[in-house]
Parts: C-alpha cells; structure tokens; sequence
C-alpha cells in the first residue's frame, strides 16, 4: 500500500491532462448531443490512449538509476572580470536498467538548484549516459547536493513522472570570489623568499619528507615504495626554494573579505608556483603546491564558517485550490 | 512615444527571442498534421480562412528558423483578415459552419504565438478539437478514416515532442510510430469496451450542432423543383432488405404524398385526412417487405421507404396517403426500420375522395383542359388510358431543360405545359397527368420519393441517390384501389426508372449505364467498380456499427448478449470494471518484462527487501558495499551471512566473467537469498 502511495505522489497531472479533459467532455458532449458515433469514438480513443500512456509514463523512469560521476567545484562571483569558472559542474551518470530505453527525461536539484532542469538525451534499453550539468552561479560554501529529482512527461505530456533520488555525497564546493585589486602580499609574514618554508632546489640530497597530495612525482622515493614504504619525497639542497605561510591573521576587516583575500593570495601562489601553506583559526596546512593542495586549501576557505550559504526550499508555487495564504 | 507592443517586440528583436525548447523539426511536424488536420475543413472555412492558417503556419516556421518573434503587427493583421473573411464566407459568426471557421481563424493567430514547450502542448491538444470541427463536417468513412491517421500523428507527434525533451533529432519517427502503433494495439480493449458499453443518451439532448443544409427533394412539386436535385450525385438513402428482397423493377421509394393540385403545381395542401394506423407487423409473414434504412440528413421530416410503407419507426407516424413523417426534422443521419406491403387493401373514405379531386370551378380554369378531359369518356380506367395515350402520341419529350413560366398560375402553367412547350421531366408529368385525371373526374394524387437503386453486391444493400429523385401518380380505380401511374414511362425517351443491380453483369446495361453517365469512369474498369463497391460496403457497416449506435441499437446489443434485465449504468459499471482489469494486465505484462530481463537485480531487489524488514531501506543509488556497511552497523551479527552474499553479488554483477559457471552462480546466489532469514 505504501508503495501505491507512492508511486501516486510521483505522479502529477499536468495542464496538459486539464487540456485532453476538455478536449474529451467536448467530444462526449458532441456525441451524446449529436447521437454521433464518430464523436464518441474519437473519445473514447483519446482516453484509452492516455491511459496507456500513464503505463508507459511511469515504466518509462521506472528502471532509471542516477549516480554523480564526478563534481567540479567553482568560485562565486565576484566584482567580475576574473576568467575563473562560476558554474560549478555536475557529471551525472543516469542508466536505464530496462529494457525499453528511457525518454523525455530531466534532471532537476529542487534543494540545489531550485527551478533550473536538464534535459537528457534518449538513453538506450540497459545503457548508460554520462551528461555535464553546469549549475547556475552560488555563493561560497558547500552545498549539499540534496535530492536529484528525475522528471519526465514523456508520452504524450498529460503526466509527470517524478522520481526522486537521494545520492551519497558531500555536496558541491563553492570557494571564495578572489579580490580584483587584492592586498600586497605582507612581505614581513614570511617574506615572498628564503624564510618560512624549507628550500628544496639544488643538487645535493638532504633527505626525505612525506609526498604530498598534488606535488610533483619527480622526486619520489621509488624503491622505498616498492618496498612497502609510504611515499616519500627526496630532498636536495644548495639551491634556494620559497616557500610561504598565507596567514589568515595578516589581514584584517571583515571575514568574509579577508576569506576572499586569502582565494586571491593562493591563486596567486599558484600561479608563480610558490609552495605555500594556510594558516586558518582553526588551523594551518603542510606546505604545497599543485591542484590538489589548491583545492585541499580553498575547500577549507569554501567551508570556513562565517556566512555560511544555508540552502532554502524553493518557496511552493501557490494553487488555485490551495486556501493558504502565503505569509 | 511607442506603443506598448511595440518596445515589447523590440525587446524581442534584441534578445533574439525566438520559440524555447522547441526544435524546428518537432515545430514542422505538427504543422504539418494541423495542416493535413484543416484540409477537410477547406471548403467549409473558405479560401480566405484556409488561407490565413496557411500563412500562420509558415509564419510560425519562420520565426523558429530564425529564432525571431513573428512582428505583432502581422499578427493583429491577420487575425483582423481572418475574422472578416469569416463575416463575408458566411455572412454571421453564429451556427454551425460559422462557428468552425471562427474556431480555425483564432487557432491560425494561437499557431502564431506558439512561444515555448507549454504552448506546443496547448496547440497540440486544441489540434485534437479540429478533429471535432472536421467530424461536424462530415463522418462517413474515407473522412473518418483521414481523421484517424490525423489523430494517430498527433499522438506520434507529441510523443517524438516529449521523448527527446528538447534535444532534437534523437529519436527517428519510425520508432515513434512504432510505439504510437503498439499503444493504440494496447488501447484498443478499452476503447472497444468504453464504445459498446458508455450510456448512450437520448436522442435529441443538448444543443443541436449540426446544422446541415437542406438538400434533396422537396415537399412540393413545381416546374423545375426536381431539376437541381437529379444533377445532385450524393448519397440520399441506403436500404437493406431484411427478410426478403421484393425482387421487383424498379423500386419506388415513397417520399410525400401531395393532396394540393393547383395545376402544374402540387403541394402537401392541409386537409383534417384521417392518417392510417400503423400494422401490427407479422415478422413471419412474406407479405411485409422488411427493410433498415439508413438515411442522409435532409432538413425535411420525410422518413423514405419501400412503396407502400405501413409500419415505421418509434417518433414517427403513417400520414394520410400512407408516408413516414418524423416527429423531428432529420437534420442527422438516420437509420431507422420500416416495413412495407406491395398489395394493400384500401378503402377510400368519402373525405378523400373529396380532396382528391378537388379542382378550382370551371370557369377560373382554360378552356382548352376542359376540351381535353371532355374528349375522354368511358370509366376511370378507360379515361387513365386516355390520358397516357396523350402523354405517349401528342409530340411530348422528356428533358431536363423546360425552362421556366412566366404564368403564376398553376393551370395556365399546365395549359402552356400541355398544348405549347410539350417539354419537362418527371415532376411535369406527374403534376400534369394527376391534374388531368382529376380534371377528368378520378381521384388522383402526385407522389414524391425516388425511384430505383444501385445494388451493392459486396454489402447486399441498395443505394439510392438524390439523382434518383422522382415523382409520380396515383389514381383511385374502383376495385384495385389506388393504383400507381409514372406518367414519364409513356413520354417518348422518357427516364425509366430502373434498379442498377443488372448493370454489375449484363454487358449491354453496362454500356448503356456509361452512356447515361450513371456510374461514369469506373464503369470502364470492373476491377475499379468492384473496390468501388467494397468501398461502399466498408462505409455501410461504419455507419451502421459506429455511427448509428444509439440507445437503441445499444440495447438490441445487451438483449443479444443476454443482458435484458439489467441496467445500462449496471452493464457500464461492469465493462468499466472489464477495461480495469484489461489496464491492470496491461501493466502486468508491461512490467513483467523487466523483471525478466535482470533475474540477478530481482534477486538482489529480493534481498534488500529482506534486509529491510529489519534495518532502514536501502537508499536509491545506494552502493552494495555502503549498504552492506550500514547494515552491519546495526547488526554485526549478519556479518557471516551477508559477506558472501554481498561478495557473490558484487562478482556476478561487475565480474561475471571470472566465474566458472555464472548460471550455477546465479541459481546459487538466488537461493542463498530466499534462505535468508535476518
């Protein structure tokens, strides 16, 4: 029984099923006043019709699974000008385990992405098809994917079919909008070279330290890891390295801003390939640098809490029927 | 300062806004069904109507290429001609025909302003209401038939709009109409069910739509009142014989009697005659020719039969002079029983005797009539003799052309017809040789109805055409009653009536039917005759079986399926019951299909049902190994059962091919779940 229930709550009408309602009272109407076989034929058909139609809606996305393949994250928008990506991306894998194919479907993230819909293409009978969702612009945080809701009006557009799936994950990562004219980069904190960090050019080996995520795989240790031993970097001496603390306390004004500063200073770093680490109130990171340390740092910028984005439902869309008043 | 619609378009004009999420194919395509959907329409709406719609829909296909709105002003234009054009087609926007062409001209301005996904959806569904309008029109058969592939692309259309949800080209029509095909396989239990069973109401309830011209023959005979009707080819009456076919040359079909002689004018005239009683009709006996009509509408009251009818349908009555009238105009078409007796005794009461031989006095009348019917003597059957020895030696000739009289008088007009121009048809003469014989002092009346018919071999049934339309005498003889007279049979290449049922093997009517254009084209080819007549029959059966299923050709329907002690709600409720059941096994097979395509997934289905009954449900989307992670969690002591469970899965689901034998896996696997008991 709960399941009749809930197959009935995933399916609507539309105003499409209100226009085929009046297209067959009309017919029946003309037949009966008119004693015209014809007329009530032609209803009859469009009724029968849209009832195997409602079969073939709801087998159509009965078989339909979702999974997110992968997210990419995106900055919030700025003061504009930057080249950085605003839209973070979704890619969504949706398979049809039946044996009918899957048609007509749209993806919709109602906690998300409240109002926005993707269209897929056709998915074969047992095939699978990966899309690339681009998000409308958010604002920093992390925002939890929530419901994936898979809709289709597919046959002839009298009913939707919902089906709501709830994915495993931690949610989409917004950083900070880097600042257009940021602050100088304090030289006193830790200077743009020599202190602060451990020099790692030259010649001559000075020993190991843990690999980290993103760095180089130039210089690990492969025999140790051969061995059985985690992953090691080699160290060489002589030359000189920079390499910098980005300090939350260097700045100051508002957190938000001083968050932005930080993205800015970090892109910066990255760009010049300086090794730097972050220092945050909560804490502060290894030193690093490459994709995977950038992104380790400003998800912990994304998720400094502060203003943190809060999603909100979608405010209903009012009814005709519904007696509520909006408050 | 710009109007209001006109920043609104410029708006439009920049941002480029065109027609959202609708594709120019999908756009295309259900043009192009509206568009074979308003070809019927076409002589109904008017040139300038139809095209309106056309230009509508090339404007609509214009602003989807270019992703530009149509301008505003094209469309206050159009909407501005189309609606006049409705005024100067049919000089009114009430009524039938008027109330079409209103309907097409707003719908071309609707095509117009199709703008995005919702309002194709809107467009598509008012494209069902021009199905309506096309079967107002007409519903034969070949119109029908038309009006169901136009129905059949309108759902392929919508699906193909809905399946691809935007991304066009994606899926090819054929599978489309493939689908389309099979729905309509499935439906068509239901639609069966729903047809045979939904309460049929009475007759005559609600408005009256349809309101189709008068056309045929008239109640009244007057020079050239036949004239328009014998160049009319359509359909008047179709007549199976159920019991028997009277096998007699040619037939005459009863129409009206005309009681009223003015001369070469007769009409109904309004006399208090006693009107016959219908006869108890005895199915048994041979005597009563039993006959199921099915008739055009004419806008008349006039119900046709056999010559002499004597029992008629419910709402009708015998008129005096023995005719069918309905109590209603038959402003529909109308299948209806009747019966008939060639033979009949009658008497002739002395109030009819009277009207039947009512003529003005003598002196308002031309002396030369007089002469004439005063040269002939002997009794009534010598002096009916007398009168068609006239007709046949005093120069008369059939023609279609008479012309018209100037006289306003009825017997100036018979005096000129007679003694002068000595040319008419079938409504001249008969007018003129009952005149005469009342004249002449025997009663006498003129008869309108139609004579002959075309046997269909392929449907056993007889069509009768308005070119059939005729008109005849009768005359009252002592001793045999009234007896009847086609007066045109004497009149030198006068028309004989005839039944076209020799035509189908007799090689000299044939010829002879070509010549009198008859059958026309397909009397050249045979094999065409006979399509033509298989065709004929196909639209019999339609308008018996689906067009003329009423009230009471339903309940002759439950009485022959034993059901004539129930109620037509009850019956329904029951069939309504039936098409459930029939969805129910629809859904069940259509289901059943996916269940037997993935025995591993119903299996897998089948054990997180069990799990469930006592950890939470697995999530959608949710991996074996989370789910198998969070049960654990609850329940640590299910780890020795799932573990292999879950493992055996996971090898025969994404590694199948490091099994020895998957099957024996599967079997394996399948009752290790229904084993299981958490």
């Amino acid at each position: 029984m709960a399941k009749v229930r809930e197959a009935l709550r995933s399916v609507s009408l539309t105003s499409g099923a209100l226009q085929l309602g009046a297209v067959v009272a009309t017919f029946l109407y003309a037949g009966a006043s008119q004693n015209n076989g014809s007329a009530y034929l032609l209803a009859f058909s469009s009724v029968a019709i849209a009832a195997v139609g409602g079969l073939f809606a709801w087998r159509n996305l009965a078989e339909v699974n979702v999974r997110i393949v992968d997210l990419s994250p995106a900055y919030a928008e700025g003061d504009g000008g930057e080249t950085l990506p605003h839209s973070p991306q979704i890619r969504l894998s949706v398979r049809d385990l039946g044996r009918r194919g899957c048609y007509g479907c749209r993806v919709a993230f109602p906690e998300l992405a409240p109002g926005s819909q993707w269209s897929i293409p056709p998915i074969a009978p047992s095939a699978t098809r990966e899309v690339v969702l681009s998000l409308p612009p958010m604002p920093r945080g992390l925002h939890p994917i929530g419901t994936v809701q898979v809709e289709s009006l597919y046959p002839f557009g009298f009913l939707r079919v919902r089906r709501p799936f709830s994915l495993d994950h931690d949610g989409i990562v917004i950083y900070p909008a880097p600042l257009l004219n940021p602050p100088p980069f304090p030289a006193s904190s830790s200077g743009w070279e020599g202190s602060g960090g451990v020099s790692a050019r030259g010649d001559d080996f000075i020993g190991v330290r843990p690999y980290q995520l993103g760095e180089s795989q130039r210089h690990v240790d492969w025999k140790a890891v051969a061995r059985g031993h985690p992953m090691k970097v080699k160290q060489f001496g002589g030359g000189t390295e920079t390499a910098n603390l980005v300090d939350w306390d260097a700045l100051s004004g508002e957190p938000e801003w001083k968050l932005r500063a930080l993205c800015t200073w970090l892109l910066e770093h990255e760009r010049l390939g300086i090794r730097y680490a972050l220092k945050l109130p909560g804490g502060e990171s290894p030193f690093g640098k490459g994709a995977a340390h950038l992104h380790q740092q400003l998800r912990r910028l994304a998720t400094f809490p502060g203003a943190p984005f809060t999603p909100t439902a979608p405010p209903r869309r009012r009814r005709w029927w519904s007696k509520r008043r909006a408050s | 300062m710009s109007p209001g619609w006109m920043s609104t378009y410029r708006r439009r004009l920049a941002h480029g806004e065109g027609v959202e999420g609708v594709g120019f194919r999908d756009g295309l395509s259900l043009m192009i069904v509206l568009f074979a959907g308003i070809i019927p329409l076409a002589s109904t709406v008017g040139i300038p109507v139809f095209a309106c719609f056309t230009t509508a829909i090339l404007l609509f296909l214009r602003s989807i290429r270019r992703r530009r709105a149509t301008p505003p002003f094209l469309r206050y234009a159009l909407l501005l001609v189309s609606l006049s054009s409705v005024w100067l087609v049919h000089g009114s926007f009430v009524g039938m025909e008027p109330g079409v062409t209103l309907f097409v001209s707003l719908f071309a301005i609707k095509v117009i302003e199709l703008r995005n996904r919702r309002e194709y959806q809107t467009v598509a569904s008012l494209g069902f209401f021009l199905l309506l309008c096309n079967l107002f029109i007409s519903s034969d058969l070949s119109s029908s038939l038309w009006q169901g592939v136009v129905f059949i692309s309108l759902c392929a259309v919508l699906q193909r709009f809905h399946a691809d949800a935007g991304e066009e080209g994606t899926i090819p029509m054929r599978l489309v109409l493939r689908r389309v095909g099979a729905m309509l396989m499935m439906a068509t239990p239901v639609i069966l069910i729903l047809f045979f069973f939904f309460p049929r109401l009475p007759q005559g309830f609600g408005m009256q739509l349809f309101h189709k011209q008068t056309t045929g023959m008239s109640d009244e005979l007057s020079p050239g009142s036949v004239e328009e009707v014998v160049a009319d080819g359509s359909l008047a009456f179709r007549v199976r014989f159920l019991n028997h076919d009277p096998k007699m040359a040619p037939f005459y079909w009863r129409g009206v009697v005309l009681w009223q002689s003015q001369g070469l004018e007769w009409t109904r005239g309004s006399y208090a005659l006693e009107h016959p009683r219908f006869l108890r009709r005895r199915g048994s006996d041979q005597q009563f020719i039993h006959q199921e009509v099915i008739l055009e509408p004419h806008g008349g009251r006039w119900l046709l039969a056999l010559d002499q009818p004597v029992y008629g349908p419910e709402h009708s009555r015998l008129e005096a002079g023995r005719y069918l009238l309905s109590r209603s105009p038959v402003d529909q078409r109308r299948l209806y029983e009747a019966f008939s007796v060639v033979d009949l005794d009658e008497q002739l009461s002395a109030m009819e005797r009277e009207v039947a031989l009512k003529v003005p006095a003598r002196e308002k009348l031309p002396p030369r009539l007089l002469e004439l019917v005063g040269q002939w003597k002997g009794d009534d059957r010598a002096k009916m003799i007398e009168a068609q020895r006239f007709f046949s030696t005093k120069g008369f000739t059939y023609t279609l052309e008479s012309g018209s009289y100037d006289n306003r008088n009825g017997w100036r007009m018979l005096d000129e017809f007679l003694f002068e121009r000595k040319r008419g048809f079938c409504s001249h003469y008969a007018a003129a040789f009952s005149s005469l014989m009342r004249l002449a002092g025997v009663p006498a009346r003129a008869i309108i109805g139609y004579a002959g018919g075309d046997f269909n071999p392929a449907g056993g049934f007889y069509s009768i055409y308005q070119s059939d339309a005729h008109a005849w005498s009768e005359v009252w003889l002592e001793g045999e009653g009234w007896v009847r007279i086609d007066p045109t049979r004497y009149v030198p290449g006068g028309a004989e009536p005839r039944n076209r049922v020799e035509a189908a093997t007799s090689e000299e009517s044939e010829a002879e039917a070509f010549t009198n254009g008859q059958a026309g084209f397909t009397q050249q080819f045979p094999a065409l005759r006979r399509l033509g007549y298989q065709w004929a029959a196909l639209n019999y059966r339609w308008t018996l079986w689906v067009l003329g299923y009423d009230r009471d050709v339903q309940r002759q329907f439950f009485n022959s399926l034993g059901l004539r002690h129930f109620h037509t709600v009850a019956i329904f409720g029951a069939a309504l019951l039936v098409a459930g059941l029939v969805m129910a096994a629809l859904w069940w097979w259509l289901m059943r299909w996916r269940q037997r395509e993935e025995p591993l997934l119903r299996a897998y289905r089948q054990l997180c049902k069990r799990l469930a009954e006592v950890t939470p449900e697995r999530r959608p989307g949710e991996t074996p190994s989370a789910y198998r992670e969070r049960v654990l969690a609850l329940r640590p002591d299910l780890r020795p059962a799932l573990d292999p469970l879950f493992a055996q899965y996971q090898l025969l689901r994404y590694a199948p091919w490091k099994l020895e034998d998957p099957k024996a896996a599967l079997s394996t696997f399948r009752e290790a779940v229904a084993a299981l008991r958490p």
